[in-house]
């Protein structure tokens, strides 16, 4: 455990610096959205006060009262989140690839490693996530100062709620990645490790068989989504449902889990019989 | 003792290697003979579970390879193997940190015999040192069994010297070696034993002493009578 | 430890962030407006039963929650696993879930497919077959059958005859009792002369034998001009079931050209004339009855009935306040209207009618903390047997709303 949980250390170490340095211009590209924004809505409230006269109300009826939502769907804030995604995305095939095809052929040490190399596919598992987890943390930070922002240049008159659940709703169908309760967290993150051991499944198919592991490992993609979605399919080819919205909850978890379970088992068999140098 | 049992090894259609059998007993140097590309380094990375046998089974001391042994077998490969962006400190720190027979002292005298520094980075060494580095981090684990791949071939003279002065010296005591190389006359006064790997096959496996005096020739000329055999063919 | 800062910073930030953003959430739900009951008139244990369903609007966003007198629950604050069945249950389904639970087990959260008879609880849809240029050609009813006393479900799929006669069929109402369910459909199709024709028809299944057993058209009429519309009056209880047997049926004939508005309610321009019937459809005689509805029925009255005779209550709004009207079917009497004994102006109403009481809610215009007031009618004596006033535990901003919708 103690060696399993190093690995997670030092995969972490090696991906930190690129990811913190992403984490920074998330950072500042979004800051200064915010200000730019707000500024701007100000820039335009004083146009109409200073030109036409204007009180407020006809100033909120003329160009509306200014809404966060308007910040987070702008560049300023979905551009770096999408560099973000896009990023531990390609990250999720690279944390493998480079120790075979990098300057210096690492993978040999993490196979020589005196650890189940069970160890060595959770460590990169755990560290992808915790990635992502840090990203959605880093998000939610940023729009706290980002409000406070909005709270220091906008009157109130002039600018929507404020409420971090108002504020987190304006990424629309991208809000399914904040989880609202220690529930939704643990299913949303559950999920998300489970489907990063099919793909990690996968890439090994391929460090396994290559040309024709390639084909083996998106066959395992699809027939991973297929088990996970089969009560749904079930419901729709024959158009009825069998079980309480509860209880396809947890059977959906239980699938959940049979599907994390064969992706760690048929990893550690590759890892140990077919995965070579 | 490390056992090679009928182990056969084919990469698509071609069998590079054909029912190898031989061991590697310990305290006691085997050398692996063969010219490039016979199948040496698929040996050794057989022996340590980096590939696999498509037939034959490998044991050392009567165990399949698993995690575990990895604190008693060590290998130093022919390719560097330490990330680039560590220094030599970083990689020693790495090692101590996962094998409990890690010997600092070892290390830190394997640091002075090769010239190397805990501070110097992994991607300003050149090609000899990075070896030197390797070897270190091999040589300074308390294992039974240590492999090695071509530890002299394409260095600068310099540390190909340094690295045979520690390929001769009291590192390799007691623990069981092997080395391979298409080159026996860095190590032919320190090997046991050698076996010549050719046409995917253990040619022969000479125990040297015995064999010098049986056949009144050094290991050497026996080698090269092998390999004007082999061009004969 | 201190070598690896750079995970374990990340984990603390994490970590850290998250619990922020919970409390917040939380705290966000603790600064919405919990509400209590008033009473100032008769004995709250008649509203015991009952739950309130409303919507708190803050101006973007708007926040379901639940009172039943003991506590205040916004969705937020139901736990997670909870919500999974539904935080919104009409008390009908909840019912029949707690009596049948395998039963009901997969089956769909809409209470209007479902219809009990002493004998059978049965849950019919339509079945719309495949498709023939653009339109459907074989459809069918989809039922399933419990049989109450063996615990045993079938299901059947039976076709709907001469259903290749009709362009367009819905399903409208279903009624069982006893062993036979009658399923309301109406059926349209085009006329020889370019017209529409709809009409209103009664299958009769025998549930026994998974048959039909008859098919009645119960009116016919052409649609030109979309002048005349009939539908199913959305009689609350029983769903234009009247205990007798009778299927209530509205008719509208517009005089001239109008829009004839949404399903709950008479409505019509001011300016056109719209008339009303009352038909009634005998399920055991198979006959109509034709009733004019009285005079004091205004535009937007809403149907209420009640099972243990033919009376048929309306409720209405009457310049800013409300009334009901109780009204007996081929009564010449015109009744007086009871009025609701509301102290503010009516902003929007709710009813719902459980066992023998009519409960009213009604949502105030310009509310402070008072956001409404509930009162309960006790319909065999058509006395007012409580009134009460819902409030909350602060003022509404000038942006927040708070609404009742439904009473289960």
């Amino acid at each position: 455990m103690r060696k399993g949980s190093r690995l997670i250390f030092f995969e972490f170490n090696r991906a930190s610096r690129m990811y913190f340095t992403l984490l920074t211009v998330m950072f500042f590209t979004q800051i200064l959205g915010f200000f730019v924004m707000s500024k701007g809505y100000m820039g335009q409230v004083e146009h109409y006060i200073r030109t036409y006269g204007l009180d407020i109300p006809a100033i909120q009826e003329a160009i509306g009262i200014f809404s966060p939502e308007q910040i987070i769907q702008s560049p300023w804030v979905m551009a770096p989140l999408s560099l973000c995604i896009v990023y531990m995305i390609a990250y999720t095939f690279f944390i493998w690839y480079r120790d075979w095809y990098g300057a210096n052929v690492f993978i040999y040490r993490l196979f020589m490693l005196p650890v189940s190399r069970t160890y060595v596919f959770i460590s990169k598992a755990v560290t992808i996530l915790l990635m992502v987890i840090g990203i959605i943390a880093f998000q939610l930070f940023v729009l706290y100062i980002g409000k406070w922002i909005i709270a220091g240049n906008i009157p109130i008159d002039f600018r929507g709620s404020l409420s971090m659940l108002d504020i987190v709703m304006g990424f629309n169908y991208l809000t399914i990645f904040f989880p609202f309760t220690t529930v939704q967290f643990f299913t949303l993150f559950g999920g998300m490790f489970i489907f990063i051991t099919i793909v990690f499944t996968a890439i090994l198919l391929e460090r396994s068989f290559h040309l024709k592991g390639i084909i083996y490992g998106l066959m395992y993609i699809i027939g991973s989504i297929v088990l996970l979605i089969s009560p749904s399919i079930t419901e729709i080819i024959l158009q009825r449902s069998f079980v309480y919205p509860a209880e396809m909850f947890w059977i959906q978890v239980g699938l959940f889990l049979i599907s994390a379970y064969i992706s760690i088992r048929v990893s550690t068999y590759l890892l140990e019989k077919k995965v070579h140098v | 003792m490390i056992k090679l049992s009928n182990v056969t090894k084919r990469f698509g259609r071609k069998w590079v290697l054909k029912e190898i059998s031989f061991q590697i007993p310990k305290k006691q140097i085997t050398c692996l003979v063969g010219r490039n590309g016979v199948g040496k380094t698929t040996i050794m990375n057989m022996i340590m579970g980096l590939t696999h046998p498509t037939k034959g089974n490998i044991t050392i001391d009567g165990e399949r390879i698993h995690s575990s042994l990895y604190d008693n077998i060590s290998y130093v490969p022919d390719q560097a193997t330490m990330l680039n962006q560590m220094t030599v400190g970083d990689a020693m720190d790495f090692m101590r940190g996962f094998y409990k027979n890690w010997n600092d002292e070892q290390a830190l005298e394997l640091l002075y015999l090769f010239s190397l520094h805990k501070s110097d980075r992994i991607q300003a060494l050149s090609k000899g040192a990075r070896k030197k580095v390797d070897i270190l981090l091999g040589l300074s684990m308390d294992a039974e069994y240590i492999l090695l791949d071509e530890p002299f071939s394409g260095v600068d003279p310099n540390s190909r010297k340094q690295i045979i002065d520690v390929c001769t010296g009291h590192f390799m005591e007691n623990r069981g070696i092997l080395i391979s190389t298409h080159d026996m006359l860095e190590v032919e006064h320190i090997v046991n034993r050698a076996v010549m790997i050719e046409d995917g096959m253990v040619h022969r496996v000479l125990e040297i002493e015995e064999d010098e005096e049986t056949e009144k020739k050094t290991i050497i000329d026996m080698l090269k009578e092998v390999d004007a055999h082999a061009e004969r063919k | 430890m201190i070598k690896h800062w750079k995970t374990i910073g990340l984990v603390v930030f994490v970590s850290i962030i998250f619990s922020l953003f919970y409390v917040q959430m939380s705290r966000e739900v603790e600064t919405y407006p919990t509400f209590t009951l008033e009473t100032t008139e008769g004995n709250v244990e008649v509203v015991h039963p009952i739950t309130l369903y409303g919507d708190f609007h803050t101006g973007e966003h708007t926040h379901l929650f639940s009172y039943n007198l003991q506590e205040t629950m916004y969705v937020q604050q139901m736990p997670s696993l909870e919500r999974l069945n539904g935080f919104y249950k009409y008390a009908e389904m909840e019912r029949l879930e707690q009596l049948y639970p395998a039963y009901m087990r997969g089956k769909v959260d809409d209470v209007s497919m479902y219809t009990e008879s002493d004998l059978y609880v049965v849950q019919a849809d339509m079945d719309w077959g495949t498709y023939k240029n653009d339109e459907p050609v074989n459809m069918a009813f989809n039922l399933s059958v419990l049989h109450k006393e063996l615990q045993k479900e079938a299901r059947m799929t039976i076709e709907i005859p001469k259903r290749d006669q009709s362009s367009f069929i819905s399903l409208e109402k279903m009624y069982a009792v006893g062993e036979d369910l009658h399923i309301v459909t109406s059926h349209s199709h085009d006329s020889d002369h370019g017209l529409t024709v709809f009409d209103l028809r009664v299958y009769t299944i025998q549930l026994d034998r998974g048959k039909i057993g008859s098919t009645d058209v119960i009116y016919t009429w052409e649609q030109e001009d979309f002048t005349e519309d009939i539908r199913v009056a959305p009689i609350e209880n029983h769903d234009s079931i009247l205990a007798d047997q009778r299927m209530l049926l509205l008719k509208a004939i517009v005089e001239e050209d109008t829009d004839i508005e949404n399903d709950l309610q008479i409505s019509k321009n001011q300016t056109e004339k719209v008339s009303y019937e009352l038909i009634a459809y005998d399920f055991r005689t198979k006959s109509l009855d034709t009733f004019k509805l009285p005079s004091q029925v205004k535009d937007g009255a809403e149907f209420i009935s009640y099972e243990d005779n033919s009376d048929v209550f309306l409720i209405q709004e009457n310049q800013e306040k409300l009334e009901v009207i109780e009204w007996q079917l081929g009564s010449d009497e015109q009744p007086g209207p009871l009025m609701v004994p509301t102290n503010n102006p009516v902003h929007s109403y709710t009813t719902s009618y459980q066992g023998e009481y009519l409960y009213i809610y009604v949502n105030s215009k310009a509310p402070n903390k008072n956001i409404g007031e509930i009162h309960v009618l006790y319909v065999p004596t058509g006395e007012w047997v409580y009134a009460g006033n819902l409030m909350s535990n602060r003022p509404l901003k000038d942006e927040e709303e708070v609404i009742i919708h439904s009473i289960e």
